[in-house]
């Protein structure tokens, strides 16, 4: 570890918490329809758009209708995106006239995109137009995000609003989150990362002449052996920096190219680098402003940015002290941090990022559910693997996704005032709201479904041989990493991926899709009853027995409620897999 | 047929998503109640 590498640590998180404040008082100024700088532009639009579209910006909805317009809205656009992608040769923008997407990989891309995931079980140059990408992509990529803003908003007025019966209006903070928060951010965001060399055309891909003819020799499934000698290159092309922007500002995640952002064209310099990390946790960190502002408890707002924050500097330091490290297979070679060389674990890794940018990177990506990397998790040493693993383990609650991060973070608050209630014998209260038997156990819903889907379907996976096990690249505890992660990535709305899982398999492709959905819709339902159950309740006078939610007391309780419940549910696990696979590491073994 | 497949799978989750909005609002009805 280096100097250097922990100022690029704490300039990234200073950057971050300097810009929470303002971002997040905005957002709650446009979900609570208060004047911004920005209404001259938006309104008339936004106005127009409700014309057009019938829609009462009045009309308030309960918990029950929130939830069922958000899930109709997800259905449809998901069925118009995998309509798209079969048809895509049919249509225009295809310049290097690829064909239809095969239909498990179709469903498996539009429920992947539908859900903020971006799982992608595909080379997306090689198999996605420019209007596949644009067209459908890029617009969940704006609207599953807009939509984990509405959702967290709808739990914050579920919380700060007393003796009501709505939420908000669906279709109103949909809107809004897309035309207040996220276009002009993305506007402003695409500029700069054009500035920086990211490409933006709609060219056919550019041919280079290789300097060197390469000879590649492969064998064909009936054992037959071809060999021929390539002298050109492909080098893509396409309207990268605005995907780009909308890829991390609304945690998607999902790269243009396959290399994600290891990619040249999707992220070329250090100060892109920063840019990116940056854009990732803006918005999941400015909306605990925004919780402490419409709560009208400031202070609360900051203790949840606290507990977030601390659970960041954990992962962040496990993940670059262990790739700091020399890697203790190479007995032979020198690995010490020299003016020519970075030391620790270099494999996978960009040079322009190096060490503390990849790490950090890689703790960011997963700690919010964005799933973009810089760097392939898969070689990471065991250890630093385990840090991303944990982060999505963990509910993606540490500033976690636009959105689902907060609202995620709220379910925890709840069980952490509950649990503190039992601990002094009274009854439990969030914010002047009593927390009853039924909001207990819709959190307990919303925790249990998370590990019964990253669980029950890598058993499953783990148990056949020729669905689950054939699809990997390595074997023993690095393997069951690598299925681990998958489903832990699907369920978690992550979307990174270890490297070695060949997932684009009818098995993968479809049990994916359903972990998705699961992740996404199922435990959205029991957050949005919270938030109706809450809206209706009186204001309870505080009282000297009331737990106070805004003192390091509750942060570190909620801290240590997120990593018991993580740390209980899927210690089994990681001991097989990743810490296994770092012991195995040490007495000379590796996979 | 995988298309009619993927379809017919997509509609039915999303089904059984709102039935699951509805037995959770049954829930927080049968609470109250009792």
């Amino acid at each position: 570890m280096t100097a250097n590498g922990w100022f690029q640590v704490f300039f990234f998180f200073g950057l971050v918490l300097l810009c929470a404040k303002p971002i997040g008082m905005y957002m709650g100024r446009v979900f609570e329809r208060e004047r911004t700088f920005a209404d001259g532009i938006f309104r008339p639009i936004e106005r127009l758009i409700y014309r057009l579209t019938g829609i009462d910006e009045t009309r308030e909805m309960a918990w029950t209708e929130y939830a069922v317009v958000m899930l109709l809205f997800s259905l449809v656009t998901m069925i118009v995106t995998y309509a798209i992608e079969r048809l895509q040769h049919a249509l225009p923008l295809n310049p290097q006239h690829l064909g239809a997407v095969e239909p498990d990989l179709a469903l498996n891309t539009a429920a992947s995109f539908t859900t903020n995931t971006n799982w992608q079980a595909y080379v997306p140059e090689t198999t996605m137009s420019y209007l596949t990408q644009m067209l459908t992509l890029a617009y969940h990529n704006f609207f599953s995000a807009a939509v984990g803003i509405a959702l967290a908003v709808a739990l914050i007025r579920g919380v700060a609003r007393r003796e009501s019966k709505t939420l908000g209006n669906f279709w109103v903070d949909t809107t809004r989150a897309s035309l207040w928060v996220l276009l002009p951010g993305c506007l402003i965001y695409a500029l700069l990362l054009a500035s920086q060399g990211v490409v933006q055309n709609f060219r056919p891909y550019d041919q280079a002449k290789l300097v060197q003819p390469q000879t590649v020799t492969t064998t064909g499934t009936d054992g037959k052996t071809t060999t021929q000698t390539f002298t050109t290159q492909s080098i893509a092309q396409g309207p990268v920096a605005s995907q780009e922007a909308i890829k991390m500002l609304g945690t998607n995640g999902g790269g243009f190219f396959n290399a994600n952002s290891a990619h040249p064209f999707e992220n070329p310099t250090p100060l892109s680098n920063l840019m990116q990390m940056f854009s990732i946790f803006l918005i999941p960190a400015a909306l605990t402003v925004t919780l402490g502002r419409m709560t009208r408890s400031p202070k609360h707002g900051w203790a949840v940015f606290a507990a977030m924050a601390a659970l960041f500097f954990v992962g962040v330091s496990v993940a670059y002290y262990a790739e700091s490290q020399p890697n203790p297979l190479l007995h032979s070679v020198n690995q010490h941090v020299a003016a020519t060389q970075a030391g620790g674990n270099m494999e996978g890794k960009e040079v322009r990022f190096g060490i503390a940018g990849s790490a950090l990177f890689a703790t960011v990506t997963t700690d919010a559910s964005c799933g973009a990397v810089n760097s392939m998790h898969d070689s990471f040493m065991p250890l630093g693997g385990l840090v991303p693993l944990v982060n999505i383990m963990l509910g993606e609650v540490i500033f976690g996704g636009v959105g689902a991060g907060l609202y995620g973070m709220v379910i925890f608050v709840v069980l952490s005032v509950f649990i503190a209630g039992l601990m002094v014998g009274r009854t439990p209260e969030y914010l002047g709201k009593k927390i009853e038997s039924y909001d207990v156990k819709m959190a307990m819903l919303y925790v249990l479904i998370f590990p019964l889907s990253i669980l029950g379907f890598s058993a499953v996976a783990l148990m056949m041989p020729n669905l689950g096990l054939s699809a990997l690249g390595n074997t023993g505890p690095h393997g069951l990493s690598e299925i681990l992660y998958a489903y832990t990535s699907a369920t978690g709305n992550n979307g990174s991926a270890f490297g070695g899982l060949s997932a684009n398999t009818h098995w993968y492709n479809l049990s994916l899709t359903a972990a998705m959905l699961i992740g996404r819709f199922l435990m959205i339902v029991p957050m949005l009853a919270i938030a109706g159950n809450l809206a209706k309740k009186k204001l309870v006078p505080p009282s000297p027995g009331t737990f106070p939610v805004h003192t390091p007391l509750f942060t570190v309780l909620l801290v240590g409620v997120i990593l018991i419940v993580g740390a209980l549910t899927f210690f089994p696990a990681l001991s097989l897999g990743p810490i296994l696979e770092h012991l195995l590491m040490q007495a000379g073994k590796t996979f | 047929m995988w298309d009619m497949g993927c379809l017919v799978a997509s509609v039915l989750f999303f089904t059984i998503a709102i039935g699951y909005t509805t037995v959770c609002e049954r829930l927080g009805t049968k609470e109250k109640q009792g």
